[in-house]
């Protein structure tokens, strides 16, 4: 993407954040989303971000590569393991680089 | 500014403190990976300073990277953001009297963590004046949006020396599940995130990422009906209402 191009998605992707938390606030009128929507929305998070995640981790130059010479899913993995059980932001950062530039270091 | 409401924003602040140390350099990373795809140092921070929404920027890097159209962008931000709808409907009630300048400017600064304090704030004192509030509600919020814009500034001026081969595009795939496994605490939310990975990956090839649109949508789904066929349905009871 061009500067132009990025200038765009940032005013695009901050009138969107900003209409949603505006949206209740500011308007005045009482509108409700059905609450099944409501329920499916709730697992947005998780369904989104992983769909972006795990191609992150698996997709190398524009195919599936599972195999053992892919560091970054043992770096991934490990970095998953690391989020669940410590909650530490940075500690899962730093490990999952550390394990991707050793595991490269090592010639994976 | 009197006294009063000096101390009420001072209140806020310390609240927010423990918060600013976390923040500090996930805002200095994020400028770091913004200069990294392409952008200038000067849209990287001006990123931080409209969108100032975390989760839903570092999901914008990874679709740029990825060589994403912006159609899709923006819906996923939307998606990414959309709690920020139920913190505003939670919120409007208590705010609906202030002056529309106040609610404008407290809503750009409505985040994850602000919205928590907000709330504790009522709950240990439901009869707080409203005055009081919105400097209560400035002193936890504002401040991080400070540090948010300062952070993103020094991180994308240093960002520009750092070499590829460091594969610095992996710490935003990192700091995503930073932001969501440890928020994964059911057996649905686990079934979202699996359902969705998995397909993510099956539909790589679907033109214009639609991929990821499909995965997310059928996780989401996944999630949903996990949820209803195998758990006592307690609050979903009352949908039949």
């Amino acid at each position: 993407m061009n500067q132009f191009n990025l200038v765009v998605m940032i005013v695009l992707t901050a009138a969107v954040t900003y209409g949603l938390r505006i949206s209740f606030i500011v308007a005045a009128g009482r509108y409700d989303l059905p609450p099944v929507v409501q329920k499916i929305l709730t697992y947005a998070p998780p369904a989104v971000l992983f769909a972006l995640i795990t191609p992150a981790i698996i997709i190398r130059d524009g195919s599936a590569d599972l195999s053992l010479g892919n560091a970054r899913i043992i770096a991934g993995l490990i970095a998953i393991i690391i989020a669940w059980t410590t909650r530490n932001l940075f500690l899962t950062i730093i490990l999952g680089m550390s394990v991707l530039w050793g595991l490269n270091y090592l010639g994976f | 500014m009197n006294n009063e409401f000096r101390d009420e924003f001072m209140l806020g602040f310390k609240k927010l403190m423990p918060v600013l140390p976390a923040a500090i350099p996930f805002g200095m990373l994020m400028g770091v990976v913004a200069v990294d795809i392409g952008f200038w140092p000067s849209t990287a921070v001006l990123n931080s300073a409209l969108v100032y929404a975390g989760t839903a920027q570092l999901a914008a890097m990874q679709l740029i990277g990825d060589g994403a159209g912006l159609p899709i962008i923006v819906l996923t931000v939307l998606v990414v953001n959309l709690r920020m709808m139920m913190y505003s409907a939670a919120l409007a009630e208590r705010f609906k009297n202030l002056s529309l300048r106040w609610k404008l400017l407290m809503c750009h600064v409505l985040t994850d963590q602000a919205y928590a304090f907000t709330w504790a704030r009522y709950e240990e004192e439901p009869d707080i004046s409203l005055d009081r509030m919105k400097w209560y509600y400035m002193g936890s919020a504002a401040p991080l949006g400070v540090i948010w814009i300062l952070s993103t500034s020094l991180g994308a001026w240093f960002g520009t020396r750092i070499p590829a081969s460091w594969e610095l595009d992996f710490a935003v795939p990192l700091m995503l599940i930073a932001m969501v496994v440890p928020n994964i605490r059911s057996l649905a939310s686990l079934t979202a995130a699996v359902v969705s990975g998995f397909l993510s990956i099956a539909a790589a090839d679907m033109p214009l990422n639609l991929g990821l649109v499909v995965a997310a949508i059928v996780g989401m789904l996944a999630g949903y009906f996990e949820e209803i066929w195998f758990h006592t349905p307690k609050e979903v009871t009352d949908e039949s209402v």
